[in-house]
């Protein structure tokens, strides 16, 4: 290959990503924007109202467990629910949300003290569960953020029921 | 039109038709997504974000120009480079015992997640496909019909 084409490659595949991520960028700017500057806008609303929900360590989490001082709450989905799951967690998947919400409103009252936590790490769905929680009007609840992987690694109690999830 | 570079020019528009299609779906869902490259576990938060915002739409445009044929080197270059990193991010998932889905197609959206050895299996003929494309598009202008 020449010179030349080899240059020429070279500015296609910069071309490529640039235009790329910036038409990602624009078209995403709304997501971004909530990401990167939770900043004055109607898009950091819920930013704001998440400020009661604080993230708690494993050691945390842990010792709510043994109080029995809070419910986990799992916010993965139902088919990790059934593989294992910290022991006596209840089912309400974010992704899933309107199949288990009826069961959880009926039988979680609204000032329950509630841990959520989903697959840890860069997982955000226990974060965005809670935001929904706090719209229905539940208070009290902290996101573990380690979630089952950490719990499971440090050899905390886990359960599994490979039949139907259990309402909470 | 030889009956080689007859074979050439579909590889080429398979890739591209691949690429066009993976990015198209994920784009409508970049939150999804971002859980789908989160489940992975290899970059912090603000990076999944950021990763699932632009790249499909890299792979769009990528996967349109492999179908016109323009630039056909470097988007195939692209492509095979992209593999490469796709099957590194699942072969790191399966050594960590990871259950996840690929998210490569749907993101977030199945309920039973495909088995990672199945997306890394087709992720190879995907990469089969970027060499091929590449070596048949090798030389001089990389137009249609293929440099043969």
């Amino acid at each position: 290959m020449t010179r030349k084409y080899l240059i020429r490659d070279a500015w296609a595949l910069a071309l490529l990503v640039i235009g790329g991520s910036a038409c990602g960028l624009l078209y995403n700017r709304r997501l971004l924007q909530e990401t990167f500057f939770s900043g004055p806008g109607p898009a950091a609303a819920p930013a704001a109202m998440e400020e009661g929900i604080k993230d708690i360590s494993l050691a945390e989490a842990k010792s709510h467990f043994d109080r029995k001082s809070a419910l986990f709450v799992d916010a993965r989905r139902d088919l990790f629910y059934r593989q294992e799951r910290i022991s006596s967690a209840v089912c309400l998947p974010f992704s899933q949300y309107e199949k288990y919400e009826g069961a959880f409103e009926k039988q979680v009252a609204k000032d329950t003290a509630m841990i959520l936590y989903c697959s840890g790490y860069g997982c955000e769905d226990s974060h965005q569960l809670a935001k929904r929680l706090q719209e229905k009007g539940y208070r009290r609840m902290a996101v573990f953020y380690g979630g089952f992987p950490e719990w499971k690694q440090a050899g905390y109690p886990t359960e599994s029921s490979p039949a139907a999830p259990p309402p909470p | 039109m030889k009956r080689k570079n007859l074979f050439h020019l579909l590889a080429r528009i398979a890739l591209g038709g691949i690429f066009v299609v993976s990015g198209f779906l994920k784009i409508p869902s970049a939150l999804d997504f971002a859980h789908n490259v989160a489940s992975y576990q290899i970059l912090p938060h603000a990076a999944n974000i950021l990763a699932a915002a632009t790249l499909p739409w890299i792979e769009l445009f990528c996967g349109l120009l492999l179908v016109v044929g323009y630039r056909v080197r470097a988007c195939a270059f692209f492509t095979f480079a992209l593999m490469l990193l796709f099957l590194a991010s699942m072969g790191s998932a399966i050594w960590r015992g990871l259950e996840i889905d690929c998210g490569c197609f749907q993101p977030g959206k199945s309920e039973v997640p495909t088995p990672l050895w199945v997306s890394v299996v087709r992720d190879l003929g995907f990469l089969a496909l970027s060499v091929w494309v590449l070596w048949a598009y090798r030389r001089g202008e990389d137009r249609l019909p293929p440099a043969s």
